[in-house]
């Protein structure tokens, strides 16, 4: 009896230990390889590098060295993805396998990869009737905000753009109402499932299905994201309720697919966090889906990524690939008080760097399953932004992807003010379309002696007259303390509501500190202890 | 130290002109990273688990078990230090209840030959353990992991001995015995578990007698095993 026991006890052990593990290999050069841009690119991924300066010949859209991949697969049990960008391939092997293939002249270095597996979390708060009164007033809000409608009044409506998602799904994209104006126009200009290896999309989690409607979905005559009339690439990367590691090498292949079928935007509601990495490692530079992101950027396209919904947990701080600093990272803001939505992931990244980037609403409408449902997360906030920057790209189509990123930045509604819960704020259609002006100031610093006071003008004292979905966002008034490097020390949201907002004697505080403060589209700032340098 | 006057001083002036702060982040709290020291794969790691098993064979001859129904349950709280990704330690203390179902059939002879409608050995202690846990996937992100844990504990037990019968007029008696003289109130035991998360599965393998040896009572069976599931 006992010797069975020791026997199931050792068979259990070594299926625990499973001596095979998983590695990500790296290969030195990509000799004796062949590439034509024009056979391996769509037309359209050919015509927007040409026009934006992205070069067509560039080693890392080379091939992978198949005599390479060849050798590693025959010293191997098994490989899975191989990538150009990184010049490199996944592979299953032991230990003794390893050595054999990390002793190979062409191996440049191999990494243990992490196959944690964790639930996915999700929550439906409501599925609406289209009749609904709340619903139809959200749905006109999260374009609103934005001010969507000055795009519409340009008929910007992202025709042109082509915008890649990347998600866990997309089932009923092809019979919800939402899309049936994507699939009469032929909108969808490809699909790939990554996991199954194969085109059908039409399946997996409902989550892909929301996220594309935030960009580009209709409820009748309403829009529930801006860019409708974009074209799509839909890329099935992530599993429904488990998270393994393969899903970044999914990614990667994802960006690699649409790069090379001409996408010029990436939206990805998708992010990584304590089951495979730890928030001190968020500095864009350790993940493979960050580096596969900085890469996307690198090739001209825009990444627009969630910053997650950890806000109020343990981790706090953004994900990954969102931590990456070429990624536009959203962050989100709760409709009925226009601030920071409590679950948001907050900024810095662990190098210091800004994130969010900017902000959209994190309490949204999107179409799920054969209905329209209101759903919480940053991941509806992102494709609203993705949707946001189609049309502004439509609008300017010069720019290039960095460009583009720069200026949803300072059509961030607090621009120049920025926060780690808010970024630089949600973007404006309307600083998108024209030359951004000066605002009067809404509000002053008095100085008397050592005491400073921030007053706002008559014209800007609070007022109730404005309320959209309850509180108004005239009333919210914004400060912050920098040090000397510009790392923001503490960063508050005040309701305005009275003239005068702070009040503290100057020869308390400490030399080299900045306080900044937004109201209302006024953004100023002095530099405590030298009262001269008000700005 | 002036950076806290300020603080203080925003905060007094809000206070003081009534206004409803919305959002407060200041860098000691919220806008710094820290390197945190309590977590599933960090520094330290606190953990509440429920455990559920069976008493399994091989029994000795006199004391035959009721299998399947004779269970164990602990509930416990374990700290775990991290030595390396691959290793950590760490110390538990629990409750324990292991309940013996006496099989009522010719050869039982524990505590006596008498057979009744049904008899069980209720076992209910307190114990400490010490555990080592080798990981597999050190290169996991915060979280438990794949692992193997080997652990001693020392249990104080008390025992009841539970029996129930029909009396001719179809009512039911119980009798519980309590203080059983034949009993070693102190054990002691070894484990192994095989995890992934929140879960494991378990064996517990009794290493001192039940019973005083001057009694001559065959004893009850060493081993138990079932799940644990870590409570966060």
């Amino acid at each position: 009896m006992r010797k069975s026991l020791l026997c199931f006890l050792f068979i259990l052990l070594s299926v625990f230990s499973r001596a095979e593990r998983k590695y990500w290999v790296t290969f030195t050069d990509k000799n004796n390889v062949s590439f034509d841009p024009y056979a391996y690119f769509d037309k359209a991924a050919v015509d927007y590098r040409c026009s934006h300066g992205v070069s067509i010949i560039d080693s890392t859209d080379f091939p992978v060295n198949n005599d390479y991949l060849k050798t590693v697969s025959s010293l191997a049990n098994r490989t899975t993805q191989s990538s150009r960008w990184l010049n490199g391939v996944a592979v299953y092997c032991t230990k003794a396998q390893l050595k054999k293939i990390s002793s190979l002249p062409f191996v440049a270095s191999v990494k243990e990869m992490n196959g944690a597996h964790s639930l996915k979390r999700e929550k439906t708060i409501k599925v609406y009737t289209r009749s609904d009164d709340r619903l139809c007033r959200l749905l006109r809000y999260q374009t609103s905000r934005m001010k969507a409608e000055e795009f519409a009044k340009r008929r910007l409506d992202g025709r042109g753009i082509v915008i890649a998602v990347f998600d866990a799904g997309f089932p009923g994209y092809k019979t919800h109402p939402a899309f049936k104006h994507l699939i009469a126009n032929n909108q969808i200009v490809a699909t790939y499932d990554f996991i199954k290896g194969e085109e059908n999309v039409d399946r997996g989690h409902w989550h892909g299905t929301a996220t594309l409607s935030c960009i580009a979905g209709k409820m009748d005559s309403l829009n529930i994201g801006l860019a409708t009339g974009a074209s799509f690439l839909l890329a099935r990367t992530e599993y429904a309720q488990r998270e393994p590691f393969s899903e970044e090498e999914n990614w990667l292949a994802a960006a690699e697919w649409a790069a090379k079928r001409g996408a010029n935007i990436i939206s990805s509601s998708i992010g990584y966090t304590d089951r495979r990495y730890f928030n001190t490692m968020m500095n864009g530079k350790n993940s493979l889906i960050a580096r596969a992101a900085t890469i996307a950027a690198q090739k001209g396209i825009l990444v627009v990524s969630a910053a997650g919904n950890e806000g109020s947990d343990k981790w706090h701080f953004i994900d990954t690939p969102s931590d990456a600093d070429s990624v536009l990272t959203v962050g989100g803001t709760n409709p009925h008080t226009d601030y920071h939505i409590d679950f948001s992931s907050f900024g810095p990244t662990s190098d210091g760097r800004l994130k969010p980037n900017v902000t959209a609403v994190a309490d949204a409408i999107v179409a799920q399953g054969g209905a329209y449902s209101e759903q919480f997360g940053t991941s509806f906030s992102t494709p609203l932004v993705a949707g946001l920057a189609a049309c502004a790209w439509q609008h300017k189509r010069s720019l290039t992807n960095m460009e583009l990123f720069n200026s949803i930045e300072k059509s961030g509604h607090l621009y120049p003010y920025f926060d780690y819960a808010h970024g630089f704020g949600i973007p404006q259609a309307d600083k998108l379309l024209s030359d951004q002006q000066e605002h009067e100031p809404t509000f002053d610093f008095v100085i008397i002696n050592d005491e400073v006071k921030v007053v706002l003008r008559e014209k800007y004292s609070y007022s109730l007259e404005e309320k959209s979905m309850g509180y108004s966002s005239r009333r919210n008034f914004y400060y912050k303390i920098e040090d000397a490097t510009g790392a923001i020390l503490r960063y508050s949201v005040l309701l305005a509501e009275q003239k005068e907002m702070l009040h503290f004697n100057v020869s308390q505080l400490s030399k080299g500190e900045t306080l900044t403060i937004h109201f209302e589209g006024y953004t100023g700032s002095m530099d405590l202890q030298d009262d001269e340098n008000q700005k | 130290m002036k950076h806290f006057i300020l603080l203080f001083i925003l905060l007094f002036t809000s206070a003081a002109f009534g206004q409803t702060v919305l959002i407060d982040m200041d860098k000691t709290k919220e806008t710094q990273f820290r390197e945190e020291r309590n977590g599933q794969n960090l520094a330290h790691f606190n953990q509440f688990y429920f455990r559920f098993g069976a008493v399994l064979p091989p029994d000795e001859k006199g004391a035959p078990i009721v299998y399947g129904t004779s269970v164990d349950l602990n509930f416990g709280f374990r700290k775990k230090y991290k030595v390396s990704g691959h290793y950590a330690l760490g110390w538990e203390l629990e409750i324990n209840w292991t309940d013996y179902k006496l099989k009522q059939s010719k050869e039982k002879a524990f505590p006596d030959s008498t057979l009744n409608k049904r008899e069980r050995l209720d076992m209910s202690s307190f114990g400490l353990g010490l555990f080592q846990r080798l990981n597999f996937d050190p290169k996991r992100g915060n979280t438990i992991g794949k692992y193997i844990e080997v652990a001693i504990h020392g249990r104080f037990a008390y025992y009841e001995l539970m029996r129930k019968n029909d009396l001719p007029d179809g009512s039911r008696v119980k009798a519980v015995i309590s203080g059983l003289p034949y009993t070693l109130p102190f054990q002691a035991n070894a484990s192994v578990r095989l995890g992934i998360g929140h879960f494991a599965l378990y064996a517990n393998y009794r290493l001192t007698e039940l019973f005083k040896s001057r009694y001559n009572y065959p004893s009850m069976p060493n081993l138990t095993a079932g799940i644990e599931i870590g409570l966060y």
